[in-house]
């Protein structure tokens, strides 16, 4: 059971990843890779869905593990940050292809990507635990 | 319920630039494979600026990573002093076949989508060669999913 819970909350993060990938995509790339956001953002929130079920699944299967420990804590704060953003970002790129507004700031994309990045380092080096 | 393994500190560093260079390179790839796949429906000059984009994407962000990320392992391996052999574990064995066979098919996508960009950009075709870029590209997308699986459960 664990090392599925693992290989699935894992496999979720790496899709995260290339969603959050596919949008600096977007904000590079842009003209017609505008069109990707009709796929990312759907793959952005189920991914992010998953990584939380599966993380919060682990936590609880994992004997040592409590849901209120400060890493666990960290990671719950930093997958709201990162999800915040992501929802920022799916409206202004949904706004861009209506064409309202101009690609969402480079800020928004930077935050989420960092979220991302210090949610890889409190997995990895659990303080605490 | 599982009981906790607890790993050396030692070992944070490396797996920490290993497991981020694997989620930058197969990011890298879905940005590749996107771009170019969306190259299909595309036509003249934005079809060719769609497929040089996923070309550089292999080239500047793909291949550095997939380097990260061997070079990592490779750290680990040493530190974990994992056997060798016919006594390797069967899950080393397929993160070494996946890596290998993945940066060889990556390389391939790499240049592929290099000559089509080119070909595309002077009007002279190029497109079959971008088709071929994306599919080698999802393939290697494919290997690495494998490669996540035996990773995280370790089989033998």
């Amino acid at each position: 059971m664990y090392e599925t819970l693992l290989f699935l909350h894992v496999l979720s993060a790496f899709v995260l990843v290339a969603a959050i990938g596919l949008c600096w995509a977007i904000y590079v790339g842009g003209g017609s890779l505008v069109r990707l956001g009709a796929v990312v953002f759907p793959v952005w929130g189920a991914a992010s869905i998953a990584v939380l079920v599966f993380g919060v699944w682990l936590a609880f299967d994992v004997s040592g593990y409590e849901l209120w420990d400060g890493w666990i804590l960290a990671a719950l704060a930093l997958w709201a940050v990162s999800g915040a953003f992501g929802s920022q970002l799916s409206q202004g790129y949904k706004k861009m292809t209506e064409g309202m507004t101009e690609r969402p700031a480079l800020s928004a994309h930077v935050v989420a990507t960092a979220a991302v990045l210090l949610l890889l380092i409190d997995m990895v080096w659990k303080p605490g635990a | 319920m599982t009981f906790l393994l607890i790993r050396p500190d030692s070992w944070d560093f490396p797996l920490f630039l290993h497991v981020a260079g694997a989620m930058l390179v197969t990011a890298s790839l879905v940005v590749a494979v996107s771009a170019l796949a969306l190259a299909w429906r595309a036509e003249g000059e934005e079809r060719a600026a769609i497929t040089r984009f996923g070309f550089r994407t292999l080239l500047i962000a793909g291949i550095p990573s997939y380097f990260l990320m061997h070079g990592a392992a490779e750290w680990i391996v040493s530190r974990e002093n994992i056997p060798s052999g016919d006594n390797e574990p069967g899950w080393v064995g397929i993160g070494y076949g996946t890596a290998d066979l993945g940066g060889i098919l990556m390389l391939l996508a790499t240049i592929l989508a290099w000559l089509g960009a080119r070909r595309l950009r002077s009007g002279g075709g190029g497109g079959a060669l971008a088709k071929s870029a994306t599919v080698l590209a999802t393939l290697v997308v494919a290997l690495f999913v494998i490669a996540i699986w035996a990773m995280t459960t370790k089989p033998s």
